[in-house]
C-alpha cells in the first residue's frame, strides 16, 4: 500500500515537474510589446484584435502582430475555445479566407514556444501573444482583460 | 498678266496646297506615331506595373505561406531545430528560386523605369527603392524560416516589423498611386492620340477642301476668262466673215488674248484697206468693162451693119468666115431710072440725101421681112432672102418686099421731093456662094449665076414694076398674083420667061380686115411652118 501511495505521489510529482505543463485552473496572460500603450483591454476588443478585425492599437496606432502558439499547445486551445470559438480546421480556414480576401496582410505568426513568443513580443512593436501566465518572464507587459489580471477571480482566459 | 502665267500660278497654287497637305500628313503621321508610341508605352507600363503588383502579391503570399509551411512542419515534427549542418539541397533550390523571383521583380521595375518618361520616373523609382527594401526583407524572412528558433524568431520579427508593413505600403499605397499615375498618363496619351488624329483629319480634309475650292475657283476664273475672250474673238471673226469689216475687238487685256485681239484688229484694218482697194479696182474694172462692152457693142453694131449676124459672130469667134453654099436664095435688085440724068440736075448732097431716104426706106422694109441687105452700088440696092437663115418663105418675102419698095418710091414721089424717081426691081431665085472677102473693111457678098440672073431681071423690068424670073414665079404664084410677060430678050440677047408681080392673090385677101388676112396667113403657115410678117395696107387692097 505504501508502495502504491509512494508510486502515486512520485507520478504526481513527475507530472507536476514536466516542463510546460499548465496546471488545471491556470490562466493565460495577454502579453504585449512594451510600446503598446494600453494597460487594460475588454474581452471584446481582445477578440477583435485576435480575429484580425482590429489591426492597429488605439493611441499610438501601432500595427498589431499576432503571435500564436502552434497547434495542440494549451495557449492555442484557450485561444480557439475562448476567443475564436472555432475548431482547428475552422481557424485555419478563417485565416486563409481573411488573407485571400485581403482583409488582413497576413495571418498570425506561429511560434513554437512560449519563450519564442515572449522573445518576439519583446522584439516586435505592437505584437501580442497568449502565453501561459507561469511562463511570462518578469518585466513583460501583461494586459488586464476587462480590468482583471491573470489569477484574479473572473479572469476569463483560463483552462 | 499673260494666260500662261495665270495658268502657271494657278497650277503652283494647287501644287502648294497639295504639298502643304502632304507635309501636314507627314507631320501628323509623325505626331500620330509618337502619340501611338506614348500610348503603347503607357499601356506597357500599366501591364508591367500590374505584373509587378501581382508578383509582389505572389511573393507576399509565398512568404506568408512559408510561415504556414513552417507551422505545418512544426506540427508534424515538433520544433524545426536544425542547428547543425548546412541547408539541404531542396532548401538551396528553393532559396535560389526565390532569389530568381526577386531578381525578376527587380528587372520588371527596371524595365518600367526604362520605358518611363523623365517625369514619370520619380514614382517608379520610389516603388523600385521600396521594392528593393522589401525584397531584402523578404529574403531575410525566407532564408531564416526553417532554421533554428532564433532564426525563426528573426524571420518573424523581420516579417512583422519590416516586410509586412512595407509590403502593405507598397501594395496599398505605392502601387495604386503608380497605377493611377500611369492610368492618367495613358489617358493623356489616348487624349493626345485622339487630338492629333482629329486635328490631322480636320487639317487634311480642310486643306483638301481648300485645294478643291481653289482648283474650282481657278478653273472657273480661267475658263470664264478664256471663254469670254474667245467668244469675243469668235463674234469678231463671224462679223468679219459676214462682211462687217469695220468691226473691231475691244479686248484691252495685256496677255495672249490681247495680242490676238490686236492682231485680229490689224488684220481687219488690212482687210478693210484691201477691200476698199478691191472695191475701187472693181469700180474701175466695171467702168472699163462697160467701156469695153460699149466699144464691143459699137463694133458689133458696125459689124452687123455690114455683115449678117451669124457671119459677124463667126468672124468674131474664129477670125474668119468660111465661104458657104446656099442652094436656095432669092435675090432682089433695084435700080433708079433717070438717076444719071438726075445727077446732072441735083446738087451732090441733094442726090445723096434722096438716095439715103430711099435706101433707108428699103432698109426698113428689108428688115421687116427678114431679108439680108447685101450692098448698094451707086443707085442700085441689092438684097437677098434665105441667107444666111435658110428659111423657106424667102421667095414670097422678097417679092412682097419688092412690091413694098416700089410702093415706097411711089409715095416718096408724091411728097415735095426735089426729083421724081422711078425704080425697077428684079427678082430671081437660085443658088449662090456667100462669103466675106478682105481683111479690112469687110464685105459680105454673094456670087454665082443667080446674082447675074437677078440683075438681068432688074434690067429687064419696067419702072415701078417688079420683074420676077420663072423660077421665082413658080415659088410665089400661090401667094402673089403675077402677069406673065412671055419670053423677054435680055441685054445678053437671051430670051427668058418673066413675070410682073402685081400683088397678093385676091382670094387670099378675104377677111375681116385682119393683117395678115387669115387665108394668106393659113397658107403661109401651111407652106412655110411659120407666121407671115405684117403686111403693108396697100398689099391688102386688090386693084
Amino acid at each position: 500500500m505504501r508502495q502504491i501511495l509512494a508510486s502515486t505521489l512520485l507520478l504526481f510529482a513527475f507530472v507536476i515537474a514536466l516542463p510546460g505543463h499548465v496546471e488545471s485552473g491556470s490562466s493565460v496572460s495577454v502579453v504585449v510589446n512594451s510600446k503598446v500603450s494600453a494597460e487594460n483591454i475588454s474581452f471584446d476588443d481582445l477578440r477583435r484584435i485576435l480575429l484580425g478585425d482590429k489591426q492597429f492599437w488605439e493611441g499610438n496606432n501601432q500595427r498589431v502582430t499576432l503571435l500564436v502558439r502552434a497547434a495542440k499547445a494549451p495557449e492555442r486551445t484557450v485561444l480557439l475555445d475562448k476567443i475564436y470559438q472555432m475548431s482547428e480546421a475552422q481557424y485555419k480556414q478563417y485565416w486563409i479566407a481573411k488573407v485571400f480576401r485581403a482583409e488582413a496582410t497576413s495571418g498570425p505568426k506561429i511560434v513554437t514556444s512560449n519563450k519564442m513568443a515572449c522573445d518576439l513580443v519583446k522584439a516586435i512593436p505592437g505584437s501580442i501573444a497568449l502565453v501561459a501566465s507561469a511562463d511570462v518572464p518578469p518585466g513583460f507587459k501583461v494586459l488586464k482583460v476587462d480590468g482583471k489580471k491573470p489569477g484574479d477571480g473572473g479572469y476569463r482566459l483560463t483552462y | 498678266m499673260t494666260i500662261r502665267r495665270r495658268l502657271v500660278y494657278a497650277f503652283l497654287s494647287i501644287l502648294f496646297l497639295f504639298g502643304l497637305n502632304l507635309a501636314i500628313y507627314f507631320v501628323a503621321s509623325a505626331r500620330l506615331s509618337g502619340a501611338v508610341e506614348a500610348l503603347q508605352r503607357a499601356k506597357d507600363r500599366q501591364l508591367l506595373i500590374a505584373n509587378v503588383g501581382e508578383d509582389i502579391n505572389d511573393i507576399h503570399k509565398q512568404v506568408t505561406l512559408t510561415g504556414n509551411v513552417f507551422s505545418a512542419t512544426v506540427i508534424a515534427g515538433g520544433e524545426a531545430e536544425s542547428d547543425e549542418g548546412a541547408p539541404s539541397e531542396a532548401e538551396k533550390l528553393e532559396q535560389s528560386r526565390f532569389r530568381g523571383q526577386l531578381q525578376e521583380l527587380d528587372s520588371k521595375l527596371a524595365a518600367i523605369i526604362r520605358i518611363s518618361n523623365v517625369d514619370a520616373q520619380g514614382p517608379v523609382r520610389n516603388l523600385s527603392e521600396s521594392c528593393a527594401q522589401l525584397a531584402a526583407s523578404w529574403l531575410i524572412v525566407h532564408e531564416n524560416f526553417g532554421s533554428n528558433s532564433d532564426s525563426v524568431t528573426r524571420a518573424i520579427t523581420e516579417l512583422s516589423v519590416t516586410a509586412e508593413p512595407l509590403s502593405q505600403y507598397v501594395r496599398e499605397t505605392l502601387l495604386p498611386e503608380l497605377e493611377e499615375f500611369e492610368r492618367s498618363q495613358a489617358q493623356i496619351a489616348t487624349q493626345n492620340y485622339t487630338s492629333v488624329s482629329s486635328v490631322t483629319k480636320a487639317l487634311t480634309v480642310g486643306i483638301f477642301l481648300a485645294s478643291l475650292l481653289v482648283a474650282v475657283v481657278v478653273a472657273f476664273h480661267v475658263s470664264r476668262y478664256l471663254t469670254r475672250g474667245l467668244s469675243e474673238l469668235e463674234a469678231g471673226a463671224a462679223a468679219l466673215g459676214s462682211g462687217q469689216l469695220e468691226m473691231r475687238l475691244k479686248l484691252a487685256n495685256k496677255d495672249e488674248l490681247g495680242d490676238l485681239a490686236k492682231s485680229f484688229n490689224d488684220m481687219a484694218d488690212k482687210l478693210l484697206a484691201a477691200h476698199n482697194q478691191l472695191t475701187e479696182a472693181n469700180v474701175e474694172l466695171d467702168r472699163g468693162k462697160k467701156e469695153v462692152e460699149k466699144q464691143q457693142e459699137m463694133a458689133m453694131s458696125l459689124l452687123l451693119n455690114i455683115l449678117p449676124v451669124q457671119v459677124a459672130e463667126e468672124l468674131q469667134t474664129s477670125g474668119q468666115v468660111e465661104p458657104k453654099y446656099f442652094e436656095d436664095v432669092t435675090i432682089l435688085f433695084t435700080d433708079f431710072r433717070g438717076f444719071t440724068l438726075a445727077t446732072e440736075k441735083l446738087a451732090a448732097e441733094e442726090l445723096v440725101y434722096m438716095l439715103h431716104e430711099h435706101f433707108s426706106a428699103f432698109d426698113e422694109i428689108v428688115k421687116r421681112y427678114g431679108i439680108e441687105k447685101i450692098k448698094t452700088i451707086g443707085d442700085s440696092y441689092m438684097c437677098a432672102g434665105g441667107i444666111p437663115d435658110r428659111k423657106p418663105s424667102h421667095p414670097v418675102d422678097v417679092v412682097l418686099a419688092a412690091l413694098e419698095m416700089a410702093r415706097a418710091v411711089e409715095e416718096h414721089n408724091r411728097k415735095d421731093a426735089p426729083a421724081k424717081w422711078e425704080v425697077r426691081i428684079g427678082v430671081h431665085t437660085g443658088s449662090v456662094i456667100a462669103g466675106v472677102v478682105g481683111t479690112r473693111k469687110f464685105a459680105f457678098d454673094i456670087w454665082g449665076d443667080t446674082v447675074n440672073y437677078a440683075s438681068r431681071m432688074e434690067s429687064s423690068s419696067e419702072p415701078m414694076k417688079v420683074n420676077i424670073s420663072e423660077r421665082t414665079y413658080i415659088r410665089v404664084k400661090d401667094f402673089i398674083e403675077c402677069e406673065a410677060r412671055g419670053k423677054v430678050l435680055t441685054k445678053e440677047k437671051k430670051e427668058l420667061d418673066m413675070f410682073f408681080a402685081k400683088g397678093i392673090v385676091p382670094n387670099l385677101l378675104n377677111g375681116n380686115g385682119e393683117n395678115p388676112p387669115p387665108a394668106f396667113k393659113r397658107r403661109y403657115r401651111v407652106y412655110f411652118q411659120q407666121d407671115p410678117p405684117p403686111l403693108s395696107e396697100f398689099l391688102l387692097k386688090h386693084d
